[in-house]
């Protein structure tokens, strides 16, 4: 009663709460918040050993591997899936407070939160129990694919498959969606993060030396790509040589990044053609026709669409605005809910 | 589409940035593989600086250099690519490639697989994508946004359920608008009874009677849609003083079967009737009980040569039956002052029936005042004004509610009561009237 009150001030949310980034959507804005999933905490240095939030999001995705002793900087999230408790409610609640500016209440939002389609229910509890302690009054979940598809402008509750491939920090998803449901998905713990710990023991395996994930991220970002290509690339970093123990350069191009993604991208192009496997043939003909659509801070990895046009034969799309489809999806699922009933979806 | 580009450009007043665009793009045709030149003219301010350099003029810019599908079409016969090529490529169908270049979206799936198409196709041309995503979604505001229908195919699923909401929402909201209507009318014949009761002329005619008898009945008055039996038989109860000038004719329906009835009486109305349900034969037994237990002392003696004359004349004649009535009023109105009015006087000569008892009420000032019958229905409600005179008949006991006690006689088949009880105490008097006359 008194929530729904406090729901009145507050807008509805739609989180997608991803392994690299939280991205919040509120309805009639947009994106209104796009952070790091990362923590600082600060320990106290009396007997009890309290921990406070020192930063979120940005700021402390900028201590991420640089914190003296008293400070952690942590990604609470993990393959998709809460790792820290805890520590993920005090991010969201964070989060939730910071889109919405006015203090005069405390902020009771409902809240759609996508969640990686292969989590299992005690994930998913524990993202539903994090959100609803972070002050949401109203928790729906909504499986990535089909949030993904939504936001991408998939003709998801058409009669025809649409096959979507979100690359996310650290899951993929494979999903193949008709009439508002899902009809294949997979979820693969393959994404963003393993290219940076693929590229990371590539550099030490090669050269020797020890490079950050944020260094690692960097190079991904720059150089980092799918398919080779005619011209190459190069981009040089410091990574502490093991053998000596001091920073040392390393120049390296886009081949030998492309190398030391092969694994991770064989792992995504498996799970794909797995999906195309097991998809029924009639929606299988529509993928043919007209394509599955990358979404996801994945579908930014330079030519991955050539690739996957290659090993599977089928036309490959990126999405516009790749990373916030998710977020966007969401917001529209939100609305689609307050419109048509949470019955639209198979929601939980 | 290009000519289109134009006019919606123009009006805004903003023909620096369109002929950049012009200029942008001819020039982005005739450098495609410079990228120097593309990321200057990215820039559209550096465009609209190389526009004061170069005269638009001596651009030679062909119209079809703005269409997407044009510039995708150049740039692949440039590249020595056939559209075969560029289809196993992509992995697309050929005829989507045709239609690309033409320009031709409407064969195509939604803006987000056209949109990817774009782009693929422009990155494996090596041009930049953007400026043609750009121009695509320009093109693509002139036409319905396939998002759009995704919304409406969105509603089917729950549209019925909808229509049965929305359904549902309407009749229920007809039936409250009846619903006030009906009650409204309810109220508003009580004015019509209060003109009737203070104006009650002598010269009554049967014709107006109709009219009259609105007052009380809540079905009757909401209506006029409602047969005119039914009206004559929502009469019945209820004897009314302005009916009294008729009472030669109201005895009429106590004998005659119903249709008869309506026949004879419609005119004339009931004021000393047996209840509705009553067909002929059974109103005479009625009748005979009437006399035997004198429940009403007042008429005893009337009803059965009203009876009796009746059952003989089949209603048929009118003047015989006034006679007995008019004989009557020495003995009734007894304890009436001479100068009542005539109408009271007649009210008074009804005979009521068993099991009915007659309320005259009489205002020395406004009350508020609601009188039912045993049966629950509506004698009287609303407002009662000085000087006015309500004669009221229903089955007893009769229950009155009145909001000002102090200005309001009463009388019970003839006889005053008292209502100091209620009076004393200055409340809202709330009683029976029971056959008998006396007070609950």
């Amino acid at each position: 009663m008194f929530n729904r009150l406090r729901g009145l001030f507050s807008t509805d949310l739609s989180i997608d709460l991803g392994t690299a980034n939280t991205l919040i959507y509120a309805k009639g804005k947009g994106i209104v918040l796009n952070e790091p999933s990362v923590v600082a905490i600060r320990e106290s240095r009396d007997a009890n050993g309290t921990k406070a939030i020192a930063a979120v999001g940005a700021e402390a995705k900028l201590m991420l591997g640089r914190t003296p002793g008293h400070i952690t900087a942590i990604r609470p999230l993990k393959d998709g899936v809460i790792a820290d408790f805890t520590v993920t409610e005090r991010m969201l609640q964070y989060f939730i407070h910071k889109v919405h500016a006015n203090k005069l209440f405390k902020p009771s939002p409902r809240v759609l939160v996508s969640v990686p389609c292969g989590s299992t229910q005690v994930e998913r509890r524990a993202i539903r129990e994090s959100a609803a302690g972070a002050g949401a009054r109203d928790v729906h979940l909504i499986e990535e694919p089909m949030a993904a598809a939504i936001g991408a402008g998939m003709p998801v509750s058409e009669a025809c498959g649409s096959m979507v491939l979100d690359i996310g920090g650290g899951t993929t998803e494979v999903g193949v969606m008709s009439l508002n449901g899902i009809v294949y998905s997979e979820s693969i713990r393959i994404g963003g993060d393993r290219f940076d710990e693929a590229i990371i023991s590539y550099v030490r395996r090669h050269y020797g030396s020890l490079i950050g994930d944020t260094t690692a991220e960097k190079i991904k970002m720059e150089i980092g790509t799918a398919y080779p290509s005619k011209d190459i690339m190069e981009i040089s970093v410091r990574g502490r040589n093991l053998a000596e123990g001091i920073p040392r350069s390393v120049k390296l191009n886009s081949n030998e990044i492309l190398e030391a993604l092969q694994e991770p991208l064989q792992g995504i192009v498996a799970a794909v053609k797995a999906a195309l496997e097991r998809t029924p043939p009639e929606l299988g003909s529509d993928i043919a026709e007209r394509g599955m659509v990358l979404t996801g801070g994945g579908a930014l990895l330079r030519d991955l669409d050539r690739l996957l046009m290659e090993e599977t034969g089928l036309p490959v799309i990126v999405a516009d605005d790749p990373l916030t489809c998710v977020a966007r999806g969401g917001g529209r699922a939100l609305e689609m809910i307050e419109n048509h009933g949470v019955d639209i979806f198979h929601l939980e | 589409m290009d000519e289109k580009l134009t006019e919606q450009t123009t009006p805004e007043g903003d023909d620096n940035f369109n002929s950049a665009n012009e200029l942008h793009s001819s020039l982005e045709s005739a450098h495609e593989t410079t990228p120097v030149v593309e990321t200057l003219l990215d820039d559209e301010d550096t465009v609209v600086l190389i526009k004061g350099a170069i005269e638009p003029e001596n651009v030679v810019y062909d119209d079809q250099d703005l269409s997407v599908g044009a510039r995708l079409q150049q740039a692949r016969e440039k590249n020595g690519l056939t559209q075969r090529n560029i289809a196993d490529k992509l992995h697309l169908e050929i005829h989507t490639i045709q239609a690309l270049e033409e320009n031709n979206y409407d064969t195509l799936p939604q803006v987000i697989f056209i949109q990817g198409y774009i782009r693929s196709y422009a990155k494996l041309l090596n041009i930049a994508p953007e400026p043609l995503l750009k121009k695509f979604f320009t093109q693509q505001k002139d036409r319905p946004s396939p998002e759009l229908s995704f919304h409406h195919v969105e509603n089917k699923p729950s549209s019925s359920r909808d229509i049965w909401f929305r359904t549902m929402t309407v009749a229920i909201i007809i039936t409250l608008i009846v619903l006030v209507v009906m009650w409204w009318q309810s109220m508003e014949p009580s004015t019509d009874q209060n003109e009737a009761v203070t104006a009650p002329d002598t010269t009554a005619q049967p014709v107006d009677e109709p009219k009259k008898s609105e007052n009380v009945g809540f079905w009757r008055s909401v209506t006029g849609f409602f047969s005119t039996a039914q009206t004559a038989e929502d009469d019945t109860p209820l004897a009314d003083t302005e009916n009294t000038e008729n009472t030669a004719s109201a005895p009429k329906p106590e004998t005659a079967p119903k249709p008869i009835y309506i026949e004879h009486v419609r005119p004339a109305p009931p004021t000393v009737v047996a209840p509705p349900v009553a067909p002929a034969p059974e109103t005479n037994v009625a009748v005979g009980q009437a006399t035997e237990t004198t429940a009403s002392p007042v008429l005893p003696s009337v009803l059965p040569e009203i009876t009796t004359e009746n059952t003989e004349n089949q209603t048929v004649e009118l003047s015989p039956l006034v006679k007995p009535v008019e004989e009557k009023p020495a003995t009734i109105i007894s304890d009436k002052p001479e100068a009542a009015k005539t109408t009271e006087q007649t009210a008074e000569q009804k005979p009521s029936q068993a099991g009915f008892v007659r309320v005259q009420l009489t205002a020395n000032g406004s009350s508020w005042l609601e009188v039912k019958d045993a049966q629950r229905k509506r004698l009287y409600m609303g407002t009662v004004k000085t000087g006015e005179e309500l004669n009221l008949e229903g089955a007893a006991p009769v229950s009155v509610v009145m909001g000002r006690p102090d200005v309001l006689n009463i009388k019970a088949n003839g006889a005053p009561l008292s209502l100091n009880q209620f009076t004393e105490k200055n409340r809202v008097a709330r009683f029976n009237v029971t056959e008998a006359g006396g007070i609950e």
